[in-house]
């Protein structure tokens, strides 16, 4: 099974409700998975939303850049470019940030894309069976999304109930280096 | 500026209950009322609204069949200036990637400022603008609720955030924008105007003269797949609360607080 991460917004050093959301997610996928958490910004309000997230993480990679102080889904697909293993599985929020940074993100990593999922129903072979809405909600549909060279995914907030993990102490490892100068 | 809408034609869920068909892979379509997606339609308004401020052209295209020109000749009756068809049997079964790789080749054989999608299809999950923005390294903006054209080089964008606030940011041309619906209001579009683009040839793009490659689009090439409809389970619902004014006040405080939303 591939690596699973999950990409983290926060404000203010608070991590944004849908971080547990998505860690319940990435264990519908896998249930022994670990999933690695992803946060990205600057200075202390960085460090704060990391601290947040050591209890529910094992690890969590952190991207400092002064560029990120405000998140801009350009910079930020950028930088998740450089430090994501090939073939990872993606998992964002389905809000204003996550839908401009994951299709893009998608295209750039090779990756398979669904969006505004709201529940996942196993993994057989390489094809990870999901359930989207369409139709203005009307019916809901199976979706089969090929997972051998990766996917992002989008969460619909709400649609996973919060699991914060057992106390765990979680480390944070710091990728910015790997990313470098990040510009426009 | 030259602006690319690009549209879709779906089933209007104002006009139909959406029913699954015997085998239930697939929604029942046989007497369906399609129109062109909500959220597109903004879009067309939208670059008109652009064109008629700094001048240049619309033009409308749309990936599917014959049936689909009708959309096209619906906003050309709103003002635009050309529409296109891009046709191919090779693109059936395409997903978001595949039609934003068909859309890059087109937008290719053009010379196009801006190109704006509505920001979610009806049946779709708000994918193809920043892949197509992304396939063409153009700068993407989604949920944008207003533009301002700066100069022939930028736009000034606003984004729907949350909590109902804005975020205005400025862009670079070229560049990919999803629109938001409610951003303008999109004009009448009457029988007259109809009648008037009814016979206005609209050109075709398939494989060939798309220099695509057949494999890099269709089924084949789709990493994503649905599976069957079915419809989901209904809920318990809301609890409904028939109290005076006062006593349902207290009880969402009670009911909140027990949820832990009161501390």
């Amino acid at each position: 099974m591939a690596r699973i991460f999950t990409y983290m917004m926060h404000k203010g050093g608070a991590v944004d409700d849908t971080a547990f959301e998505l860690a319940a997610a990435a264990r519908r996928i896998d249930p022994t998975a670990l999933p690695t958490a992803i946060v990205t910004g600057w200075g202390a309000n960085l460090d704060a939303a990391c601290k947040a997230l050591q209890g529910s993480y094992a690890e969590t990679w952190k991207i400092a850049s002064e560029a990120l102080a405000y998140p801009n889904a350009e910079l930020i697909r950028k930088a998740l470019v450089k430090v994501l293993p090939s073939n990872s599985i993606v998992l964002v929020a389905h809000e204003h940030f996550g839908i401009d940074l994951a299709p893009g993100l998608s295209i750039k990593l090779n990756s398979a894309f669904v969006s505004d999922v709201l529940d996942i129903a196993g993994v057989e072979g390489t094809g990870l069976k999901v359930v989207r809405q369409e139709f203005g909600g009307q019916v809901s549909a199976h979706v089969r999304c090929d997972i051998s060279s990766g996917a992002v995914i989008t969460v619909r907030p709400g649609a996973f109930k919060p699991q914060e993990g057992a106390a765990t102490a979680g480390t944070v490892v710091d990728k910015s280096a790997d990313v470098g100068a990040l510009t426009a | 500026m030259e602006i690319l809408v690009c549209v879709r034609r779906v089933p209007d869920t104002s006009e139909n209950e959406i029913q699954l068909n015997s085998a239930g892979d697939d929604i029942e379509r046989d007497d369906l009322v399609y129109s062109i997606n909500e959220a597109d339609n903004y879009a067309v308004e939208e670059a008109l609204q652009i064109v008629a401020r700094v001048g240049g052209n619309v033009t409308v295209a749309t990936v599917g069949g014959e049936d689909d020109e009708e959309v096209l000749r619906r906003e050309m009756a709103m003002g635009a200036s050309h529409g296109v068809l891009i046709t191919d049997d090779a693109f059936s079964g395409s997903d978001g990637r595949g039609i934003a790789t068909i859309l890059k080749a087109f937008v290719q054989k053009g010379n196009y400022d801006l190109i704006l999608t509505g920001i979610q299809a009806e049946d779709g999950g708000a994918q193809v603008g920043g892949m197509l923005a992304a396939l063409l390294d153009y700068p993407f903006a989604s949920l944008v609720n207003s533009i301002e054209v700066l100069d022939g080089k930028k736009l000034k964008v606003s984004r729907e955030i949350e909590g109902g606030n804005k975020e205005i940011s400025e862009i670079d041309l070229p560049c990919v924008l999803s629109i938001q619906t409610g951003i303008n209001e999109p004009r009448y579009v009457g029988m007259k105007g109809i009648r008037a683009v009814a016979s206005i040839p609209i050109p075709t793009f398939g494989v060939s003269n798309l220099g695509l490659e057949p494999s890099a689009v269709g089924e084949a090439a789709a990493k994503v797949k649905r599976v069957d409809y079915f419809v989901p389970a209904l809920g318990k619902g809301a609890e409904i609360l028939h109290g005076t004014r006062e006593e349902n006040i207290d009880k969402v405080l009670e009911l909140v607080a027990a949820k832990g939303g009161l501390k």
